[in-house]
């Protein structure tokens, strides 16, 4: 066993090179003239500046919060850059082919081969490099059936008006501090428009790859699925290894209207810093979803990467009917700490919710599920069902529960349960009866433990993450 | 708004002679009350408390008798159990309510006056900090102790009872402070049980009251010695007007095993803070309580098990029952301290809600730093299993009867496994009279 | 082939196996037998290498010290043991697991691994022999299996991962009937020449279906009795306590 253990404290990442891509920077620091450079780099409209500004003249009233089971030293919000950008080598490339090729190689050995996915896999992507995008596939094929899948820059620029309409609906400016950051200082990001009665032809992707130094990533999404329209959307991260903390505030929101449905899949493997816990990303998020009647939104999240990771996925349940998901793996080893979990609001009448968490706790790591259940008094008949477990690996981490349940009115249920255990000796030693070696057995009572979340991911995202998880656990070898 | 500093002149005003007294004021002093926000009191309406208690008068002193109490009366609140008995009237040991005589021996009850020839000579100061502002404003307030102590091998066949009455609201001379009205009356109970190794002892402590809006600030101190096997169960049935923050201390040394339940009968607002601290190897706590908020009340129960040393076993069974536009609350919290092993630690909080405007919160917590463990948690909010009524109705059985024994039947679980049996019947008789009422 | 000599098992200060002896040669099937508490699962999983038990003496298997080896390392050596409870893995699919373990065991003998599409013909063959529906293989391991399934699935197990030496520990606990005859003509199938098999029984109801060579009653920790297969009928007929400590 303590060969397992000591395997999964040493295991290495596997995404931790860094590009040679010529950057351009906005100064150092945070202020109202930093975020008016940003809003010029992108030409944007005036409201848009204001919006931003407004966020930042809140933000700084705001005490960043202290309340999640994680602990680190101070951010200094001067100390670092709010915008950087892959310089541009002549005019914005027209396609795939015009792309930078030391920004393709990248993407390449992340495994996200831009070119081979246009041909190939059939889904499309929007890769982003710091704080902006760089390329994004399948647009004109999507465009056929009136689905907009580009960049949050383009979408400022070409569908201001659906922007408008929707941007801060979910999670305002003033949400939390960390949103209210996001919101001064934003840069890129996917936007995504899915019309009335359209289902999504294929799955819509974003790759986010951190690279330039000393730098914070702020992205934004918005997606929006019409009355009817319904879409699959994943989201992938990478970043170098190095040892300074670099922090990822990234604010999505998700508008489904009355009968769509939005399923939203995360596999963040965020660089988590070495061994000693030196670097990684902080990964503060803010993701919040609201659904119309009878609208079904699920969120499915993979968690293997950060230093810090702090993020809720949530649904309001506003409209009647509307059903809300979260299944989420979070592996925390070395001295990674995650406080995550969600918040299910149901206001609307039979609406219902399920919560899966998986946590998997290894080396010296804290790993925290942290959810609400609330059920308004006008949620008349509405369900919800929690399910979390947490595994342990080692005498020194940690696996915490804290669920916050809620219930306002007598034709609510809610049922909430939960274990927390080591791997079970019985059935290390039925597999290594059988021949498996202790790590190999691990991996794969781990991999069934989390089974119920993978089976939720698309396809092929669902052997990526087998295949992440492993990797997590191969550093057993040995 | 008053400062915590008058709070505590006026509440405190001139007791708390003695070390543990002046923790209890430097503690205060430093921290006051605590603050809303605080996680520990989300569901604790402490600045409704806090509203009360600045209206509010110290218990009167001196009048060591009342003239509203008699054995009876007690007998008819606190039911009666057979044993000795420890009766303090607002605060104040009553030697003439009290059935001190027979104790049996190696059992050594009474106020803390009796007791002082049993304190060894130079005993060490107190060490231990109080647990919140409640807590120290309870130690400040330097009341009159129950002491229940039971020496080292010896096993008790009947149960000490402790009962706390407040006559608040119902005694004429409220004191020259009192000023006309609602104004409630403040008392700190404090009651120490102490269980020598090897032994075998069970409490009761009753809190009631005659009426009126009093406000009882209670702390409870349980040590169960190596091996002891200690029963004590709670009951907090004051009239619903009565604001009750109570917390109970619970230290357990090696294999020692305590059983403690806590009922939550009535009161306006009332907390129940179980604090238990697995302190040797082998330790085991089994939790269990019951509560019915109705009308516009709040019951708010906060219950701490810490593992501290390795093999405990801990269990926590809560059920709430919300009526009207009653609040319900639960957070319970289990931690299992780092370099621990072998620690088994179950949780479950099942809740019932009778009607649309009342509330259930639960938060069922689970805090672990060691691997070696297994431990788990449920927890449930629902009304009144519709099939269960139906088939009991298709039987021929009215609705609000049927309703009442579905009540009743959820309800019993805990109430069926107190002991002794005239504790028992004295909950069931009050369970019975309440399910009728919440199903009408 | 199996050699065990002075073997002692202690657990939580308590002597369960006290000082064993037991030879057992390819191609022989031995059945153990005694009344509960004797210590037949513990020797079962003294030979597995189950944590948990200080053990002394001498185990060897085709001359490899057994004792001195990790669990898969015994199972990639050619031991096999059906469980008497076989712990139920949820998540992990049957056929994943089977053919995980397949594979692990034929590397470690150098033999090459087996392909998904020949692993799926391998086990279909074999469970038509146990009468088990093919959907066994996607379901999770032994999870929401009936008794009756799980000890089949040990016996598929077993077909599939061939051992030199088997260890059925109280294979016919739960079964009705129709599962015991099934289980048994499962077991016999895999009687050969190059295989020994030891048959841990309380009952001896097993040893009807599966005619052992020699039978052994095992009492307060060691064997105090040998004999053929008659041995199995004189116990139905007198039962274990003439045989028991109290009687000595």
């Amino acid at each position: 066993m303590t060969d397992v253990i000591d395997g999964l404290v040493e295991r290495e990442y596997a995404f931790g090179f860094e590009s040679d891509i010529e950057t351009e920077r906005a100064p150092k620091g945070l202020n109202e003239d930093v975020i008016r450079l940003i809003s010029a780099k992108k030409d944007e409209p005036e409201w848009l500046l204001e919006w931003r500004l407004a966020a930042y003249r809140h933000f700084i009233t705001m005490v960043e919060p202290d309340w999640a089971k994680v602990q680190h030293p101070p951010i200094d919000y001067q100390d670092m850059y709010y915008w950087a950008a892959p310089k541009p080598k002549g005019p914005a490339p027209k396609s795939l082919d015009e792309v930078d090729p030391e920004i393709r190689a990248t993407f390449d050995k992340l495994g996200i081969s831009l070119a081979e996915q246009e041909r190939l896999t059939g889904v499309a992507v929007d890769a982003i490099i710091d704080s902006v995008s760089v390329a994004t596939t399948f647009k004109a094929k999507l465009a056929e059936v009136g689905v907009i899948f580009c960049s949050f820059s383009e979408a400022v620029r070409e569908h201001p008006d659906l922007v408008r309409k929707y941007l801060g609906t979910v999670v305002p400016p003033r949400d939390n501090f960390f949103a209210a950051l996001n919101s001064a200082v934003f840069t890129d990001g996917s936007f995504c428009f899915i019309p009335a009665g359209v289902t999504c032809p294929m799955e819509l992707s974003t790759y986010f790859r951190i690279n330039a130094k000393e730098t914070g990533q702020f992205e934004r999404t918005l997606i929006i699925a019409e009355e009817g329209a319904s879409v699959s959307y994943l989201e992938g991260c990478t970043a170098p290894m190095r040892d300074e903390n670099q922090l990822h505030a990234a604010v999505v929101e998700l508008i489904a209207l009355d009968d769509s449905s939005i399923k939203y899949s995360t596999v963040q493997n965020w660089y988590p810093g070495d061994a000693e816990g030196r670097g990684g990303i902080y990964n503060f998020v803010t993701k919040r979803a609201r659904a119309g009647a009878r609208a079904k939104v699920s969120w499915t999240q993979v968690e293997t990467g950060s230093a810090i990771t702090w993020k809720y996925p949530s649904v309001i349940l506003q409209g009647d009917d509307s059903v809300g998901e979260f299944y989420s793996v979070a592996v925390t080893t070395n001295l990674q700490q995650a406080d995550t979990g969600t918040k299910m609001i149901h206001i609307g009448r039979n609406t219902s919710s399920t919560i899966v968490s998986k946590g998997i706790s290894a080396g010296r790591a804290q790993n925290t599920y942290r959810g609400q259940v609330k059920m308004l008094r006008s949620a008349q008949g509405a369900r919800n069902h929690t399910r979390c477990d947490s595994l342990l690996i080692g005498s020194d981490c940690g696996a915490h529960t804290f669920p916050y349940v809620e219930v306002k009115n007598d034709t609510a249920s809610v049922e909430h349960e939960a274990s927390t255990s080591k791997i079970s000796e019985d059935q290390l030693f039925y597999c290594r009866q059988r021949g498996l070696n202790e790590e190999d057995a691990t991996s794969m009572i781990v991999n069934g433990f989390c089974r119920e979340v993978f089976d939720e991911l698309p396809m092929e995202y669902a052997v990526e993450a087998q295949a992440l998880m492993r990797l997590t656990l191969e550093g057993a070898v040995g | 708004m008053t400062s915590d500093a008058a709070l505590l002149e006026r509440l405190a005003p001139t007791a708390g002679v003695g070390a543990r007294a002046e923790r209890g004021r430097a503690f205060f002093d430093a921290h006051g009350l605590p603050d809303p926000k605080a996680e520990a009191w989300r569901y604790t309406p402490v600045t409704e408390i806090r509203a009360a208690l600045e209206h509010a008068v110290p218990a009167p002193c001196g009048s060591t008798s009342s003239t509203v109490a008699d054995r009876p009366l007690i007998d008819a609140l606190a039911g009666s159990h057979g044993g000795p008995r420890l009766v303090f009237v607002d605060g104040l040991f009553s030697a003439e309510l009290s059935d001190v005589e027979a104790t049996p021996g190696g059992l050594w009850i009474g106020d803390a006056e009796a007791l002082r020839p049993r304190r060894a000579p130079g005993a060490p100061a107190p060490q231990d900090e109080p647990a919140d502002g409640f807590h120290a404003l309870n130690w400040a307030a330097g009341s009159d102790v129950a002491a229940v102590l039971v020496d080292a091998d010896t096993h008790l066949d009947v149960p000490v009872h402790v009962v706390h009455l407040s006559t608040a609201g119902s005694t004429t001379s409220a004191g020259p402070d009192a000023t006309a009205g609602a104004d409630a009356t403040v008392t700190h109970p404090r009651t120490v049980v102490r269980v020598g190794a090897g032994s075998t002892a069970a409490v009761i402590e009753s809190f009631v009251g005659t009426g009126g809006p009093s406000i009882t600030n209670s702390s409870t101190r349980v040590v169960a010695a190596e091996g002891a096997t200690v029963t004590y169960h709670r009951v907090m049935s004051e009239p619903a007007e009565a604001i009750h923050v109570g917390r109970t201390g619970i230290e357990q040394a090696a294999h020692s095993r305590v059983a403690a339940t806590s009922v939550i009968t009535d009161g306006r607002i009332v907390r129940n803070a179980v604090d238990v601290v697995l302190g040797g190897d082998g330790a085991r706590s089994d939790l269990s309580g019951l509560y019915l908020p109705t009308d516009h009340q709040r019951h708010d129960n906060v219950v701490t098990v810490d593992h501290v040393a390795s093999h405990g076993t801990s269990t926590q069974r809560f059920k709430g029952i919300v009526d009207d536009h009653g609040r319900g609350s639960f957070s319970g919290h289990v931690i299992v301290r780092h370099g621990t092993v072998g620690t088994d630690a179950a949780q479950s909080n099942p809740n019932l809600v009778l009607t649309p405007t009342a509330q259930a919160d639960t938060r069922p917590w689970l805090e672990i730093f060691a691997d070696d463990v297994r431990c788990t948690h449920g927890a449930t909010v629902g009304r009144l299993d519709d099939d269960a009524l139906f088939y009991l109705r298709s039987r021929g059985i009215p609705t609000a009867q049927a309703r009442a024994m579905l009540i009743a039947a959820f309800a019993a679980e805990v109430v069926d496994s107190v002991t002794p049996e005239s504790l028992r019947d004295h909950l069931s008789t009050w369970l019975h009279t309440r399910t009728v009422e919440v199903s009408s | 082939m199996l050699s065990i000599s002075e073997l002692t098992a202690v657990v939580d200060g308590k002597r369960i196996l006290d000082g064993l002896d037991l030879e057992i040669a390819a191609g022989e099937v031995h059945a153990i037998m005694g009344p509960n508490g004797a210590g037949k699962s513990t020797l079962s999983n003294v030979l597995a290498g189950r944590d948990g038990y200080e053990v002394t003496g001498r185990v060897t298997l085709d001359g490899v010290d057994l004792l001195g080896l990790e669990p898969e390392q015994r199972a990639a050596a050619g031991l096999f043991l059906a469980f008497q409870y076989p712990t139920e893995i949820p998540g992990v699919g049957n056929m994943y697991f089977l053919r995980t373990a397949l594979n692990a065991v034929r590397r470690e003998r150098g033999e090459p691994e087996i392909s998904a599409v020949e692993f799926l013909t391998l086990a279909k063959e074999n469970m038509a022999r146990l009468e088990m529906d093919p959907a066994f293989l996607s379901r999770s391991v032994n999870e929401g299996f009936s008794g009756g399934e799980r000890k089949r699935n040990e016996i598929l197990q077993m077909s599939l991962l061939q051992p030199r030496l088997a260890i059925l520990d109280e294979i016919d606990s739960g079964l009705d009937i129709d599962a015991l005859r099934i289980v048994a003509n499962g077991v016999e199938s895999l009687r050969s020449p190059d295989r020994a098999m030891l048959i841990i029984t309380h009952y001896p109801r097993l040893l009807e279906y599966v005619r052992p060579d020699h039978v052994h009653v095992l009492t307060d920790g060691r064997i105090t009795r040998s004999g053929d297969h008659t041995l199995a009928l004189e116990l139905e007929e007198h039962g274990y306590a003439p045989l028991t400590g109290s009687a000595r």
